[in-house]
């Protein structure tokens, strides 16, 4: 066991609001998440590309059940794409991902520490896995398409909600976008969460929670305790009652 | 598996097919049921067990033969007469759904999620628990019990999809059984899960794989710390030994951070190594802006 395993001075992290430069002594690996956690906005990566620059593109959101299928994504030398079984059936505790990259050498290197760090991923989270992605291929995605009927729901009734207000403001979705998934035009994007802001720039969590919702604040994003993170993945009577607390708050 | 609760006992119903939402209800003991399973765990399909026609259960059980010939028989634990809320409605109208879906392909069973149904459908009873985990804003034994004003507090600060837990409740059929000799020892390649990956994501269009490797991890969590470890020892980044310089690793804000608080600024000096000319750092605590990371929420028993 190398023992750079025990140490992690093969990176650290970079704050700042502009992209870093990278050079031979000082790498950059930026870390692009597509659609985004909180806002739901689709990203590219902002570093400029270079030798010493490598990417993780998180596309643990780019399903149809959050927005508009476009291009296939196909990760390219020195990035690595991630999945994760998750947002996509729900079992996140089933714990799988997965990891695509075009390089060989990283796809080794990734498989090293998965080896030696849990020694493999368990075999029954990976049948359970298997078994549960046979079953959503065999109907066809059905349950991408149910989910998304459910998201675009949520938000119709979200930005009703959130029209007439003059104390909250909801982040505007993309718009449509061409969609392979659909055989209609387009889709908007519906995102995950809602990322709220508190127009007075009060503390936007201690508002939501006053109000009986309880959220995460813009603090732990890298924004300010204005804004507010809510997720919109709960089952459907949870959401309705969520919605009402919601809109008798921000109306 | 069929739950059986023991304070309400165990209802069989019987329709003449699949469809009828008015069935006629007989009751049978626990002996019958643990029949039923013994009877259910000596069939098997493939590499899976599986339950076989319950039909098939009628005759060895019951001795009914006669009157439900061409039968199908459902079972169902202890249903509750579902609450006049009509709150409920949306999640007992899933619980009804969830009983009119039948067959597995290849293994040829009828199957029934009925983990809601003891908790008036606002709630979900897994097979290894003791009493139902009640939704947002219900209360009570069989979550029979609404919570209104300040008692009634909606979580939604975590990323729990429990959007999908309606559609698993009407195709009970996916589930995974495995024999305690399914795979002993430690792990190696399965082929299954990556050809099942890459048939999804041709299905979806999202990815191309085409010239892509995979590689699975422990959900993205590994996976974001195997594709940072291995971005910064392949390729003309720092080697393996760590004497090379140290990739800082960046995302635009805003971003997910797992952790409540602020990364460190600056990244703290090793302090054996003074004259080491990289900058380099410790194990710092890792502030990911995954998105995937610890979107746990921590909710407390309502």
């Amino acid at each position: 066991m190398p023992a750079s395993f025990y140490e992690t001075r093969l990176f650290h992290w970079q704050e700042g609001e502009q992209p870093p430069t990278p050079t031979a002594a000082a790498p950059v690996i930026e870390m692009v998440t597509s659609p985004n956690n909180p806002d739901g906005l689709s990203r590219a990566p902002a570093v400029a590309p270079s030798p010493h620059t490598s990417t993780v593109m998180d596309y643990a959101y780019y399903w149809p059940h959050f927005v508009a299928i476009g291009a296939p994504v196909a990760p390219p030398n020195r990035t690595v794409g991630l999945f994760t079984l998750s947002k996509l059936t729900g079992h996140a505790s089933t714990r799988i991902g997965w990891a695509l990259t075009p390089d060989a050498d990283v796809a080794a290197a990734m498989r090293r520490f998965v080896q030696v760090s849990t020694l493999g991923v368990p075999r029954e989270s990976k049948s359970r896995a298997a078994t549960l992605l046979e079953h959503v291929n065999e109907h066809g995605g059905e349950i991408l398409s149910f989910a998304r009927d459910l998201m675009l729901g949520r938000w119709e009734r979200l930005e009703a909600c959130f029209a007439s207000s003059t104390s909250f403001s909801l982040q505007a979705r993309e718009a449509a976008s061409r969609d392979s998934w659909s055989a209609a035009d387009g889709y908007a994007p519906s995102p995950a969460y809602a990322w709220i802001q508190q127009l007075d720039g009060g503390d936007a969590t201690a508002s939501m929670r006053a109000a009986g919702i309880v959220g995460r604040s813009g603090a732990k994003y890298g924004a300010t305790d204005a804004y507010v993170r809510l997720e919109l993945l709960m089952r459907e009577a949870t959401f309705d009652v969520m919605l009402g607390k919601l809109c008798d708050l921000v109306q | 598996m069929v739950k059986v609760d023991g304070s309400n006992g165990v209802e069989l119903r019987v329709s003449p097919d699949s469809d009828t939402r008015h069935p006629a209800s007989v009751s049978i003991s626990k002996d019958n049921i643990s029949l039923l399973n013994g009877t259910m765990e000596d069939e098997s399909c493939g590499s899976h067990k599986c339950r076989p026609q319950i039909s098939s259960l009628t005759a060895a059980s019951l001795g009914m033969n006669g009157m439900l010939f061409g039968m199908l028989i459902i079972l169902a634990a202890g249903i509750s007469s579902a609450p006049a809320d009509t709150a409920a409605a949306p999640a007992g109208e899933a619980a009804a759904a969830g009983a009119e879906v039948a067959g597995a392909p290849g293994c040829g069973r009828s199957s029934v999620d009925v983990s809601r149904d003891a908790c008036s459908g606002n709630g979900i009873l897994f097979d290894d628990a003791e009493s139902c985990t009640c939704f947002d804003c219900w209360t009570g034994d069989a979550c029979d019990e609404r919570l209104h004003g300040d008692a009634c507090v909606v979580h939604a600060a975590g990323g729990t999809p429990l959007i999908f837990e309606d559609y698993w409740v009407a195709h009970p059929e996916a589930e995974t059984v495995l024999r305690p000799s399914y795979h002993i020892g430690y792990g190696d390649e399965m082929p299954r899960l990556e050809h099942a990956v890459r048939e999804l994501h041709a299905m979806v269009g999202n990815a191309d794989l085409r010239g892509q490797h995979i590689v699975f991890g422990i959900g993205s969590t590994e996976l974001i710390n195997a594709a940072l470890y291995a971005l910064a020892t392949t390729c003309g980044h720092a080697d393996a030994d760590g004497a090379a310089p140290s990739s800082r690793v960046w995302a635009e804000p805003p971003y997910y951070s797992g952790c409540a608080h602020s990364p460190p600024r600056t990244p703290p000096r090793r302090p054996t190594e003074p004259t080491d000319p990289s900058p380099p750092s410790l194990a710092t605590p890792l502030t990911l802006p995954s998105l995937l990371v610890d979107d746990v929420p921590l909710r407390p028993q309502i």
